[in-house]
């Protein structure tokens, strides 16, 4: 069985933002709802680094740990999904989680928090696969079409690879052999060139 | 033909049906008596190996290549060039020889019919660099261009520095296109960026009293004024400010969303950079001056 990743190249971010704009175009997410987003580091400055951020799809993932009503499963492909009729909007795997995924759409009273929304892998959820209630509560299921995520498939420059784990390390290698050095160590690259 | 296409022009080590290309023999083989064709440089597996103008009827003719052609398209051919022989024959038979449709001719950066032929330095008319005016003076005014009176040397005379210290440029947003009223109109792009900022470097900001996040004046060297988000950062050096110019919507302060017609406002207004950007037009072209000016910034 594959084990799905996303893996984002910092040598090739260039903070774009088509990535979050596919996610919310394929998925119609509500303003405020970001299943993906770039974040950058020292911006402006000397090693500026970009990486656009989802859902890991961790193998022992800590929102699965921590969530009170265990609405959290992983697919055969190693994707991490949830239930969103089990779901009740805790938040508890929003503090779990490394890399802020889980996102809380506000609704009106007292903003409280509604069921959580986070990346699919593309792959839909419990539901259906291509009925209209998987559509409106997960977004689209692009996976059981043979398609990988759109966000990745969008990307210019091939930063962001999402797919079988043991592919984007081989596609990852080549680039750092390719490069002559480690994509760690930018400041060398740079006095070569 | 199965061209796959040139992803790098002038690359002579290709064939040319396989993405090479010389440079373009564009205007004349000669000018005041100097061969502007290529000299002893040639695209990969040309049968021409020198220099050789744009191909037409005459030089396939010339050449002997002319029976290259079918009937059909000697026919079409006949009186015409590479760009105006509909049938493609021209281009194919050339292509078949090795050869650029459009010729060889030497690269060169210099263009006669520009006011300066080789690109030189000229100081902004509005600089904060005033010692650098006399050495890199801008064009003389001119009385009619493209038949409008057109202000170059009388503007940069005046030192605006004193009053408007920082240089302000402007540029492009990843999120946004062009003047951005209809990329603020798509929630996904104008979920991204929500406010009309003005880059500042933190010495800067730090010597106006301004924090990151605060409004603030910019204030063009014509007394044109924008508020705006401030965004410390050091992605403009100090002494250089920042707009991108994507926004509209807001004048001189105010938000004119009521001036919509309903339904048409889109999701995200903010101030238009040009309000406060200044005089100057490109030397050829009259593009706007939109990238280098002065401005003073206060917090609002």
């Amino acid at each position: 069985m594959a084990q799905m990743k996303f893996y984002c190249d910092a040598e090739r971010c260039i903070e774009c933002n088509a990535c979050v704009t596919a996610c919310k175009n394929e998925h119609e997410i509500p303003w405020g709802v970001n299943r993906r987003r770039v974040v950058t580091i020292k911006d402006g400055e000397q090693g500026e680094r970009s990486l656009s951020v989802a859902c890991m799809h961790c193998a022992d993932a800590p929102c699965a740990t921590v969530c009170p009503v265990d609405c959290f499963y992983t697919t055969g492909d190693g994707i991490v999904l949830h239930d969103k009729d089990i779901c009740i909007g805790c938040g508890y795997c929003f503090y779990a989680c490394p890399f802020g995924a889980p996102q809380f759409p506000e609704q009106a009273a007292f903003a409280s928090r509604g069921k959580m929304d986070k990346c699919t892998f593309c792959a839909g959820g419990p539901e259906e696969d291509h009925s209209s209630n998987e559509y409106k509560k997960y977004g689209r299921n692009r996976l059981s079409e043979g398609k990988l995520p759109l966000c990745a498939e969008m990307c210019s420059t091939h930063a962001l690879l999402a797919g079988d784990a043991d592919v984007l390390s081989d596609i990852y290698r080549k680039r750092v052999i390719n490069r002559g050095a480690s994509a760690f160590e930018w400041g060398v690259n740079q006095l070569k060139s | 033909m199965n061209h796959p296409g040139t992803p790098n022009l002038y690359d002579t080590s290709k064939h040319v049906k396989d993405g090479g290309l010389t440079f373009r023999a564009r205007f004349g083989v000669e000018r005041n008596g100097v061969n502007l064709l290529a000299e002893g440089s040639f695209g990969r597996g040309s049968e021409i190996k020198d220099g050789y103008p744009e191909f037409s009827d005459k030089v396939l003719k010339k050449l002997g290549w002319w029976n290259d052609l079918t009937p059909e398209e000697q026919g079409a051919a006949e009186g015409r060039n590479w760009k105006t022989d509909l049938s493609g024959g021209i281009q194919r038979v050339a292509i078949k020889h090795g050869c650029s449709p459009f010729g060889n001719a030497k690269a060169r950066a210099m263009v006669w019919t520009f006011p300066d032929p080789v690109p030189i330095h000229r100081e902004p008319l509005y600089t904060s660099r005033r010692d650098l005016v006399a050495k890199y003076p801008t064009y003389e005014d001119r009385k009619s261009f493209w038949r409008l009176p057109t202000r170059y040397q009388s503007i940069q005379a005046i030192d605006f520095s004193k009053d408007y210290p920082i240089i302000l440029t402007s540029g492009r947003l990843v999120e946004y296109e062009g003047g951005g009223d209809e990329s603020r109109s798509n929630r996904w792009l104008a979920e991204l960026q929500q406010e009309m900022f003005v880059e500042i470097h933190p010495r800067d900001a730090n010597n106006a009293g301004i924090k990151d996040g605060d409004d603030v004046w910019v204030e063009g060297a014509e007394a044109a004024k924008v508020k705006v988000k401030a965004m410390v950062t050091r992605r403009v050096d100090s002494g250089v400010a920042f707009m991108p110019f994507h926004f509209g919507g807001h004048f001189q302060g105010k938000d004119l969303r009521e001036k919509y017609p309903e339904g048409a406002d889109p999701y995200v207004l903010g101030e238009a950079a040009n309000t406060a950007f200044t005089y100057g037009y490109d030397s050829v072209t009259q593009m706007q001056e939109s990238k280098c000016s002065l401005c003073r910034i206060t917090k609002a």
